[in-house]
C-alpha cells in the first residue's frame, strides 16, 4: 500500500485550519496554538516510483501551495489525529481518484481517504478527546485510524430464509416484528399471518422486509389514512384526515392543478405549453444523527421527487425550512447522543449547500427558527420546484417493459430508513439506526439529471421512479402495482460484496431511479447513459400481474400487489381536542420599549440570515428575479424566479410555519401559517388565481389522543382555509412522532415537538415585470398599512422575549381574501414601490426592515391606526392578513379606492435615515437605520 | 455565425446559461461532453470559441479544476493551436480554475499561479463591482466596469512568489480585478486573467449571472441588468 500525504505549505495560509482553531476555542479549549489539516491517501496498486510522482503531480497535489510527503508522514509539531470514514460510507474523493487515474492509465486498484489533524498547544488528553469527537469526526460515519488497512467483506452465500409465521401466537408474532425492526403493530402482523395462511406458505426474510416498508408510517401515511374518532364528537366530521387534504383539494376542483397526490410531486400550470412541479419532503431524523449528510441526502432525495415526476421534470430551485434547537443551550444539559444544537446547524445549512450547489440548482430560501423545543428532534425541510412540459406529466407502464435501474450502485445504506424514520429517537438511536444515516453523492445525481432529460425528449422510456424510502422494493413496487414485475436481484450493481439479497431489495443507497423502458428503446438508452458514463443495470421485465423477487433463479419473495398495496388493517384512532386560549392576558407596558425592540431586531428568529443564504449558490441557472433579498438586504417575503429564459413569466414561492403558535394553539397555528404562506406570495407579486399549496407536518407524539387531537385541530384549519381561499393543496407529507426519550435525569422524560406545520405556497407571475420587492424606494412616499391590528401576541416573538401569553393570531378568511385580491390588482396596476406583509415581530419589526437595502428611514404615527389598544401591541402584535405599502402621492386616490371597503391606514411616509415612531405627542422610538441593520445583521452568524 | 463550443463534464452547472449569453450574443452554440471532447480530439477546430463553464466538476474532489485540468491536459496541444489560430477560450469560476491548473493561464512556463479557498473557507454567492483595464483581451474590449456574482470557494488568486505578480502586471495579463479587497482577498485583487495572445479569458465571476434587467439583486432600485451581456458580444463581434 502507498502511502501519500499533502497539506497546505507552511508559509502559506490555511483558512480551513484557521476556521477549525476558531471552533476548539468556541468549546472553550484555549490552548491551541496551531492546527493543521493534512490530506491523506492510502492506494493499493501498481505503480512504480515514478508513477506514483507523476500521478502526485497531475491530480493530487497543487505545487504553487501545497506539499507532499510518500510513504511518511509530513513533518509537523503537534499531536495528530488520524480520521477516515467507516467501511461503507461513501468516501467521494477516494472515488474520484481512482476514476480519473484509471482514465489516465494508472493501475489502481482501491483508494481510500482520510485526514490528519494535528494540534499544536497546551492540551491535555480530554482536550484532545473532545475536540475528535465534537468537531472532527462524528461516529455515526467515521473512525480514527489506528492501522489502515483494505477489509475485503465476506462474500454473499445465497440462502433462502424462510420464517415460518402461519403457525405462532401473538408474542412471537410481535417478537419477529421488534427483532427485524419491521416497525408493525400486532394487528399488522396477523394481517400477515392469514395473508401467508391464505398463500399456503411460510415467509420470506424478504417479503417481510418489502410489507414492512410499504405499510410503514413513513410510506403509508396511516395516521392520516385510518378513520378517526373525535371528542368532542361535532369538531370534525371527514373520515379520515386525509380526507381534509385530499377533501379541499376535490372540493374546489381548480382547472390550474395538473398533477396532486397521485406522482411523486404536484403540479399547477406554468404556461400553455409547461407546468411547474413541487415537492417537500421532511429529512428530520437523519439529520438529528449525522446532520451534514442527513441534510445533504434530505436534497437529493426531493431532487429524484422531482426527476420521477411524470417522465422527469427539470428542478429549478431548492427550497429549506430549519427549526432548530436553542443555540445557545449548554452542552452538559444535554443527552448523551444528543448532537448539540450549533452543530447541528452548521451540518445541516453545509449539508443543504453542498448537495445544492453541487447539483447546480439555486437554493433559493425558506427559513429558520429556534426553540428550545426543537433540541432532540430538529426539523428539516427541503423542496424542489421543477418545470417540464405537459406532455410529459403522464407516464405508464406495460407488461414487457424493461425495469432498469439508472444511476448510483447499491450499498447496505439506509437499510430500514423508513422504519426508522417512523419511530421515536432516544439515547440508543445513534447506536441501531448506523445503516440509516449516509452520505450522499451530488455529482452522481447531476449526472443522472443530465441524461435523463435527454433520454427523456427522445422517448426514450415510458415510465420513471426514484428510489427513495424502501429503495428498490417501492419503487419497482409501485410502478409493477398494476401490472406485477419480476426481478432479478443479483443482476444489481453493488459497492461491494456480502448484501444478502433483502438487504439488496429494500437498502436506501442515493442517486438510483428506476424506469420502464420498452425493449425496441434499450440499445438507443444505452448509448444516451454510456456516452456520460452513468451505470445502468437491467434487473427485471414489468408484467405477470405479481411481484416476483428472485436470486439466482431461486423466488425470494411472491407478493400479490393488491395485498401489499390495500391489505394493512387500519385501526380507528382516537383524538382529543384540547381548550386554548380565547382571553388576551394583562402585563405591563414595558419600561424600555426601545431596548425591546432592539433585542427583538437582533432575536434569533429575526436577525439576518445572511450567513446563511449567501453560502447557497442562490443564483444559478440565471432565473433570479426576487430572493430572499431585496434590494441589497431587506428581508423579501415571496422567491420570484423565472425557468425558462425564454419566458418573461415567473414562479413565485411563499413560506408559512410558526411552531410557536403550535404550541398554543393548533388550529390558529394552521391558519395563521395558510395566511403567512400566501401573504408571502402576494407581496411578492403572485396571485391566489393560480396559486397552490402543499402541506408538510411535523408532529411529535400522535399515539396519545391529545397529541392526535393537536394534529386533528391543525388538519381541519387546512380544509377550512383552503376551501376558503380556494386555493388547494397539490401534495403533502407527513412526520410523526418526534419526540425524544430522555432517560438522563431520575424518571424517563418523553420530549415532544410543537405541533408544527409547515404551508408551501407556489404561484405563477405572468409577467416578472408585477414582481414586487419590499424595500423602501425613496424619500417622501406615503406608508399604508392594510390591514386590522389585534390584540394577538400569542406565540409572538415579543410575548417570548417578554416571558407573557396571549391570544394566538386568527384568520378573518373572507377580509384576508379581498385583501389578497386587492393587493394583487394593485400591483398590476403598478400602484406600489414596495410590499412587505407583517409576521415575527409585527409592524416595528417590519418598518425597521423595508428600511434596510437603501437605509431610507420613515417618520410613524400610530395614532392614525385609530384604534384603543397600547402602542406596545400595536407595534408587535403578529396580526395576520396585514401589509405595508410604500405608495407615491399621485396614486393614492386610486389606491383608496380599490381598497375603500377594506381597513388601510396611512401611517406615514418614507424620510431622512431613522425610523421614528410616535403616538399622539410622544415619540416612542426614534432610531437610525443603519444601528438597526447593525443590530439585525449582526445577531445571528456563525 | 461563429460557433461557440460550450463543454461540459460530470458536475457541470452553468452550461444552460453561459449558452444562452452566447445565444443572445448571436453565436450559433454547441454543448461537447468531455469525453467526446477527448474521443473526437479535433471536434474543438471547428468552432470559433471554447467556452468552459462554471460548476462543480468532480465535485471539486483533489481541489477545484484539478480532475478536469488533468484531462484536458491530454489535448493541450490541440487547445494551444485552436487559440494560435486566431479562437477563443473563455473559462468562468470553475472554468478559470480548469484552465490555471491546466497552466494555460497566464501560460507562463509550469505553474505560477493558483485558485485556493477563500478566507471564510466556505462558498460565497456576492455581487461585487470590478474594474477592468486590459488592452489586449478580447473579452473586455471597451468595458471599464462590470457589476457580476462571485459564488465560489475557491477563488482566492494565489501567486507563486511576487516575480510572477511583477509580471503579470508589467505584461498586462490581469483582465479583472474586484474593486475592493472582497471576500476572496486575491493577490492585487484579482478576479481574472488574460494569456499573451488576449483571447484566452479566466474570470472567477460570473458575467452569465447579469443578462436581464432582473439579474442584480437591486434592479428595483435603478440598477437594471444586462452588463454581463457585453462579454460574450465582444467575442461574437471579434470575428465579424
Amino acid at each position: 500500500m502507498i502511502y501519500i500525504e499533502k497539506g497546505i505549505k507552511q508559509d502559506r495560509d490555511d483558512p480551513v485550519s484557521h476556521v477549525l482553531r476558531e471552533d476548539i476555542q468556541l468549546l472553550g479549549i484555549s490552548g491551541v496554538e496551531r492546527v493543521h489539516i493534512n490530506e491523506i491517501f492510502w492506494i493499493q496498486g501498481t505503480l512504480n516510483k515514478g508513477s506514483i510522482e507523476r500521478l502526485i503531480k497531475e491530480v493530487i497535489v497543487d505545487p504553487i501551495i501545497e506539499e507532499y510527503s510518500i510513504d511518511k508522514p509530513l513533518s509537523r509539531e503537534g499531536t495528530s489525529i488520524t480520521i477516515t470514514y467507516k467501511p461503507g460510507v461513501f468516501d467521494a474523493e477516494a472515488s474520484t481518484l481512482k476514476e480519473v487515474a484509471h482514465t489516465l492509465g494508472y493501475k489502481i486498484d482501491r483508494v481510500k481517504t482520510g485526514k490528519r489533524y494535528i494540534l499544536k498547544g497546551n492540551l491535555s488528553r480530554e482536550d484532545i478527546y473532545l475536540i475528535r469527537d465534537r468537531l472532527l469526526m462524528n461516529e455515526m460515519i467515521q473512525m480514527e485510524v489506528v492501522k489502515m488497512d483494505f477489509p475485503s467483506p465476506d462474500p454473499y452465500k445465497f440462502k433462502k430464509n424462510i420464517i415460518p409465521i402461519r403457525e405462532i401466537d401473538d408474542k412471537e408474532l410481535l417478537k419477529i416484528s421488534k427483532e427485524g425492526l419491521l416497525a408493525l403493530n400486532l394487528s399488522e402482523m396477523k394481517e400477515i399471518q392469514s395473508y401467508f395462511i391464505r398463500e399456503g406458505r411460510e415467509s420470506t426474510d424478504l417479503e417481510l422486509e418489502m410489507i414492512a416498508q410499504t405499510w410503514s408510517e413513513h410510506c403509508f401515511h396511516k395516521t392520516f389514512k385510518s378513520p378517526i374518532r373525535v371528542e368532542p364528537e361535532d369538531y370534525y366530521n371527514k373520515k379520515t384526515l386525509f380526507d381534509s387534504i385530499k377533501g379541499a383539494t376535490e372540493d374546489i376542483d381548480a382547472d390550474w392543478v395538473l398533477l396532486s397526490f397521485s406522482d411523486n410531486a404536484g403540479a399547477i400550470e406554468f404556461d400553455e405549453d409547461y407546468a411547474v412541479t413541487y415537492k417537500v419532503e421532511t429529512h428530520n431524523h437523519p439529520s438529528a444523527l449525522e446532520p451534514y449528510g442527513g441534510a445533504g441526502t434530505g436534497v437529493g432525495g426531493v431532487i429524484r421527487d422531482t426527476l420521477g415526476v411524470g417522465l422527469g421534470a427539470k428542478p429549478f430551485a431548492s427550497t429549506d425550512i430549519f427549526c432548530f434547537g436553542d443555540i445557545n443551550t449548554e452542552l452538559s444539559t444535554l443527552p448523551e447522543g444528543v448532537l448539540h444544537p450549533k452543530r447541528i446547524m452548521r451540518g445541516v445549512v453545509a449539508g443543504v449547500r453542498d448537495y445544492g450547489n453541487r447539483m447546480g440548482i439555486p437554493t433559493v430560501g425558506g427559513g429558520v427558527y429556534f426553540d428550545k423545543a426543537f433540541n432532540y428532534n430538529p426539523l428539516i425541510f427541503v423542496g424542489s420546484v421543477g418545470i417540464i412540459e405537459k406532455k410529459y406529466l403522464k407516464k405508464e407502464v406495460r407488461e414487457g417493459d424493461l425495469i432498469v435501474a439508472i444511476g448510483g450502485k447499491t450499498g447496505r445504506d439506509g437499510i430500514h430508513g423508513a422504519t426508522f424514520s417512523s419511530l421515536s429517537l432516544d439515547e440508543e438511536s445513534q447506536e441501531v439506526s448506523g445503516g440509516a444515516v449516509q452520505i450522499g453523492n451530488p455529482i452522481e445525481e447531476k449526472k443522472v439529471l443530465d441524461v435523463l432529460l435527454k433520454a427523456r425528449d427522445r422517448g426514450l422510456y415510458r415510465a420513471i421512479t426514484d428510489c427513495g424510502a424502501g429503495g428498490f422494493s417501492s419503487a419497482v413496487g409501485e410502478m409493477g402495482s398494476v401490472v406485477g414485475a419480476v426481478v432479478d436481484l443479483e443482476t444489481a450493481k453493488l459497492k461491494y460484496a456480502g448484501l444478502s439479497c433483502w438487504e439488496i431489495w429494500v437498502s436506501e443507497s442515493q442517486e438510483r431511479m428506476v424506469l420502464a423502458v420498452p425493449i425496441s428503446k434499450l440499445k438507443e438508452l444505452k448509448e444516451v447513459l454510456e456516452e456520460e458514463n452513468v451505470e445502468y443495470t437491467i434487473i427485471g421485465q414489468f408484467g405477470g400481474g405479481r411481484l416476483i423477487v428472485r436470486y439466482e433463479g431461486e423466488i425470494v419473495g411472491d407478493l400479490d400487489p393488491e395485498f401489499l398495496f390495500n391489505g394493512i388493517p387500519l385501526k380507528e384512532k382516537r383524538a382529543k381536542i384540547r381548550e386554548t386560549r380565547r382571553k388576551a392576558c394583562k402585563f405591563h407596558y414595558p419600561e424600555d420599549l426601545k431596548g425591546i425592540f432592539l433585542s427583538l431586531l437582533s432575536s434569533d428568529n429575526i436577525g439576518s440570515r445572511k450567513w446563511i443564504i449567501r453560502q447557497y449558490d442562490h443564483e444559478v441557472q440565471a432565473g433570479n428575479v426576487v430572493g430572499v433579498f431585496s434590494g441589497n438586504s431587506s428581508p423579501s417575503d415571496g422567491i420570484v424566479i423565472r425557468p425558462l429564459l425564454g419566458s418573461e413569466r415567473a414562479v413565485v414561492l411563499g413560506f408559512g410555519v410558526n411552531p410557536l403558535y403550535g404550541k398554543e394553539d393548533p388550529y390558529s397555528m394552521a391558519a395563521s401559517v395558510i395566511d403567512e404562506s400566501l401573504r408571502n406570495l402576494i407581496a411578492a407579486g403572485g396571485s391566489l388565481k393560480n396559486a397552490a399549496m402543499l402541506d408538510n407536518f411535523c408532529f411529535g407524539d400522535v399515539s396519545c389522543e391529545e397529541g392526535l387531537g393537536d394534529l386533528v385541530a391543525a388538519v381541519k384549519a387546512c380544509y377550512d382555509y383552503a376551501t376558503s381561499f380556494c386555493i388547494p393543496f397539490i401534495s403533502g407529507k407527513d412526520s410523526l412522532n418526534n419526540f425524544f426519550i430522555d432517560c438522563k435525569g431520575q424518571k424517563v422524560q418523553k420530549v415532544s415537538i410543537p405541533p408544527t406545520l409547515l404551508i408551501s405556497s407556489i404561484s405563477v407571475i405572468e409577467d416578472y415585470h408585477f414582481a414586487m420587492t419590499t424595500n423602501f424606494k425613496g424619500d417622501g412616499n406615503l406608508i399604508y398599512l392594510i390591514g386590522e391590528t389585534k390584540n394577538e401576541l400569542g406565540g409572538s416573538e415579543f410575548a417570548r422575549i417578554m416571558d407573557i401569553e396571549g391570544v394566538v393570531p386568527s384568520v378573518d378568511s373572507i377580509i384576508a381574501k379581498k385583501v389578497f385580491e386587492m393587493v394583487s390588482k394593485g400591483m398590476r396596476k403598478n400602484l406600489f414601490l414596495s410590499v412587505h406583509d407583517l409576521s415575527d415581530g409585527g409592524l416595528g419589526v417590519a418598518l425597521a426592515e423595508m428600511g434596510f437595502s437603501n437605509r431610507i428611514g420613515c417618520r410613524i404615527s400610530l395614532s392614525k391606526l385609530e384604534s384603543d389598544l397600547r402602542e406596545d401591541i400595536l407595534l408587535f402584535s403578529e396580526s395576520n392578513s396585514r401589509f405595508l405599502v410604500e405608495i407615491r402621492k399621485e396614486n393614492v386616490r386610486e389606491f383608496e379606492l380599490l381598497f375603500k371597503d377594506l381597513p388601510i391606514f396611512q401611517i406615514g411616509r418614507t424620510e431622512g435615515d431613522s425610523l421614528i415612531i410616535d403616538a399622539e405627542d410622544e415619540i416612542l422610538i426614534d432610531l437610525p437605520i443603519e444601528e438597526l441593520y447593525k443590530r439585525w445583521k449582526e445577531a445571528v452568524e456563525w | 455565425m461563429v460557433r461557440a463550443l460550450i463543454l461540459r463534464g460530470p458536475g457541470t452547472n452553468c452550461d444552460m446559461e453561459t449558452g444562452y449569453a452566447f445565444e443572445m450574443a448571436g453565436a450559433e452554440v454547441e454543448y461537447v461532453y468531455i469525453d467526446a471532447l477527448l474521443k473526437y480530439k479535433t471536434t474543438i477546430l471547428n468552432s470559433g470559441i471554447l467556452a468552459i463553464p462554471g460548476g462543480f466538476t468532480y465535485g471539486d474532489d483533489l481541489g477545484a479544476g484539478t480532475v478536469m485540468a488533468a484531462r484536458l491536459n491530454t489535448i493541450k496541444g490541440i487547445m494551444k493551436e485552436f487559440v494560435d489560430k486566431g479562437n477563443l477560450i473563455i473559462g468562468i469560476c470553475n472554468g478559470f480554475q480548469i484552465l490555471v491548473k491546466m497552466g494555460l493561464l497566464p501560460g507562463f512556463a509550469g505553474r505560477s499561479v493558483s485558485l485556493t479557498v477563500i478566507p471564510k473557507a466556505r462558498f460565497c454567492d456576492q455581487w461585487l463591482d470590478l474594474e477592468v483595464s486590459n488592452n489586449r483581451c478580447v473579452f473586455t474590449k471597451g468595458i471599464t466596469h462590470l457589476y457580476i456574482p462571485m459564488a465560489n470557494s475557491e477563488g482566492r488568486l494565489v501567486v507563486r512568489d511576487s516575480l510572477i505578480l511583477r509580471e503579470l502586471e508589467r505584461g498586462d495579463y490581469i483582465a479583472l480585478r474586484y474593486i475592493t479587497k472582497g471576500p476572496t482577498c486575491s493577490d492585487k485583487r484579482i478576479a481574472g486573467l488574460t494569456d499573451l495572445t488576449g483571447r484566452i479569458l479566466g474570470l472567477m465571476p460570473h458575467p452569465e449571472r447579469n443578462l436581464f434587467p432582473h439579474s442584480p439583486p437591486d434592479w428595483q432600485d435603478g440598477r437594471l441588468g444586462g452588463e454581463g451581456l457585453k462579454v460574450f458580444k465582444n467575442a461574437v463581434e471579434y470575428f465579424k
